[in-house]
């Protein structure tokens, strides 16, 4: 057997193979298709305090290899993630679990942290300054860096979890945000959210997305994805999860060698709700096969 | 442990152009053509297609045929022009059955009603419900080349541009004439709701089968939502097949 725990800085998982937010429900949904205690990680779809019925449809759109989304936070809040999802994860013993909070405001961020750093069953918090379908918080967060510093100092003061911070590529300077974000107390950098992008409705002569802009995600972000996190690797030390497009074994060793200590997979669950779980015996393949170790999956000099 | 679900591989026993543009396409899947039942659908790619077009699109069941699923379908852009092409032997992706399903009454007088290619999960519905009710359909279509032929259905076909938009207008006067206890709809949004309005006036049960744009097809995405008089609903996973008094 091939070594494929990764360390993430307080967070030790059991292979680098992670689900991102918003992709994978709250793992439960997928249970029916792999085995979900085989994976690194599951990232739970972002919780505000109240619940958030999002935004009005049409709420998807498919573009060149990929899609976009107007999802909206659409959640059922904080009682009932930690009232009836949470104890369903208390059967899956290995896999870690990451809840993500969005909240509008500094002060929704803070109380959901403090909520959660209750709840065993959450291994790590991530912060989501980084959702481009919202009107309040989200993207804008991102672009405020004083904001990110407060924000970021703010949730860590509450919580011992680990903390990690979800970072947009939609931004003038990512390292600058990076950075912002590890002075500020992240223990961990996750990147990127989707990329705001647009559509046209021709026969309607209108906006496709009623908010106009919506969340570009999936293969054809994937180079944007790999230069920022090869960016951000760069420029800080603490651990990266990288994420963007990934479709395939490939695309995870590309990640890990641009710098990413994990990957987590987004819209492919949807494709292929298998896949995360095939990624996981898939890179041990390729270990084995390589005679790489994760440690060696470096770029070179 | 349930038996863990995944993707098939499904091959392709035949296809013919049924009207214009309106293909029924045979696809060999056994276990799926086990699950399924009237209301059901299934999500569809082609190999051929998935880089260009990653989302899977869906499709209700059309029928049965021995160990075969079949989809009525409609060309409309990237991947059902692709279908076209598809020959015996060609191999699809389909993941399913998905979504709830028709409730199957009793002894009733039951009235099918489908516009253009939304007529498709009628008619499979129609082959489970024979056996124990009276079941009439109606199939509207817009022109005379969308016109299907229907041998041994008792299908009534509506030529808008011949007859006008008989199958809405005056619909509540069709449901009595049929005598129908129970309405089924699935077509475009402003004819199901003009058919629901009308059952509800005349005291009927009326059920609808939804389209939306969809990512995922089993609920985690959230993509697919419809309003509701009880708030957003998933089509894929609450419905597609929705209590029309529910809607509207
Ligand atoms: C539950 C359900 C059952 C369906 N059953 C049938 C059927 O039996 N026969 C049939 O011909 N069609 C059916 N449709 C519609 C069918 O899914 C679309 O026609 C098909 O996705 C078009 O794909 P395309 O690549 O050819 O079109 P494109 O326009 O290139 O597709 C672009 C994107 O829009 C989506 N899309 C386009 N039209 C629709 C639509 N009407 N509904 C939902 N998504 C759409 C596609 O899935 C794709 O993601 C059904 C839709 C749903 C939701
Ligand atoms: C439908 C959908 C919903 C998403 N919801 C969230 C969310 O609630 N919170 C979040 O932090 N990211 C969300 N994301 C972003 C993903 O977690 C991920 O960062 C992004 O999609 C890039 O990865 P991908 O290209 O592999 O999908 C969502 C993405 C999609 C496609
Ligand atoms: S299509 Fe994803 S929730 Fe319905």
């Amino acid at each position: 057997m091939v070594k494929t725990t990764v360390q993430l800085g307080p967070l030790t998982l059991q292979n680098p193979i992670v689900t991102a937010s918003g992709t994978f429900g709250y793992g439960v949904e997928f249970a029916d298709y792999l085995d979900i205690n085989k994976l690194g990680a599951i990232t739970l779809k972002s919780v505000t305090l109240n619940p958030r019925e999002g935004n009005a449809p049409p709420r998807i759109a498919e573009t060149p290899s990929g899609m976009m989304n107007s999802i909206g936070l659409a959640n059922h809040g904080i009682d009932v993630l930690m009232d009836s999802i949470l104890p369903k994860l208390e059967a899956f013993d290995r896999v870690k679990v990451i809840a993500n909070i969005a909240g509008h405001s500094l002060e929704e961020n803070v109380e959901l942290a403090k909520r959660l750093d209750q709840v065993d069953r959450v291994d790590a918090i991530e912060l989501n300054i980084s959702c481009p379908n919202v009107d309040a918080g989200g993207l804008a967060f991102c672009q405020d860096l004083p904001m990110v510093s407060r924000l970021t100092k703010a949730v860590r003061k509450v919580t011992l979890k680990p903390l990690i911070v979800k970072l947009s590529a939609s931004v003038p300077d990512i390292v600058a945000l990076a950075k912002t974000a590890v002075e500020s107390g992240a223990d961990i950098l996750s990147l990127i959210n989707t990329i705001p992008g647009m559509d046209v409705d021709i026969a309607k002569k209108a906006l496709f997305f009623k908010r106009g802009s919506a969340g570009l995600s999936g293969p054809a972000i994937r180079p944007i994805a790999l230069k920022a996190v090869y960016d951000v690797a760069q420029s800080v030390d603490i651990p990266i999860i990288g994420m963007g497009g990934v479709a395939s074994v490939e695309d995870v060793v590309k990640f890990l060698l641009v710098g990413a200590d994990a990957v987590s997979v987004g819209m492919m669950n949807f494709v292929r709700p298998s896949l995360s779980g095939e990624l996981v015996d898939q890179l041990s393949a390729y270990l084995v096969a390589s005679g790489e170790t994760l440690s060696t999956l470096k770029l070179k000099a | 442990m349930s038996q863990r679900k995944q993707i098939q591989i499904g091959t392709v026993v035949g296809q013919s152009e049924v009207a214009a543009n309106t293909f029924i396409i045979s696809i060999r899947e056994p276990q799926l053509v086990r699950q399924v039942k009237p209301g059901h659908f299934v999500n569809v790619s082609l190999p051929s297609r998935t880089n260009a077009n990653l989302l899977k699109r869906p499709f209700s069941i059309y029928g049965t045929d021995k160990e075969a699923i079949q989809i009525l379908y409609k060309v409309k852009g990237d991947v059902t022009t692709v279908m076209t092409t598809l020959q015996k032997g060609d191999e699809v992706e389909l993941l399913g059955p998905l979504g709830n399903t028709f409730t199957l009454p009793k002894k009733k007088k039951v009235l099918l009603v489908g516009g253009g290619i939304g007529v498709a999960p009628l008619i499979y519905l129609y082959d489970r419900l024979k056996a124990h009710n009276e079941v009439k359909i109606l199939h509207g279509v817009r022109t005379r080349q969308e016109a299907m032929v229907w041998a041994n259905l008792p299908v009534q076909t509506h030529v808008d541009e011949e007859v006008g938009h008989y199958v809405c207008a005056g619909f509540e006067k069709v449901i009595r004439q049929h005598e129908a206890q129970h309405v089924v709809t699935c077509g475009p949004i402003p004819m199901m709701k003009e058919i629901v309005e009308a059952s509800a006036r005349a005291g009927v049960s009326c059920e609808v089968s939804l389209e939306a744009r969809m990512a995922c097809g089993f609920g985690v995405c959230l993509g697919c939502v419809i309003e509701t008089k009880s708030g957003y609903k998933k089509v894929c996973s609450d419905g597609p097949v929705f209590d029309g008094a529910l809607l509207w």
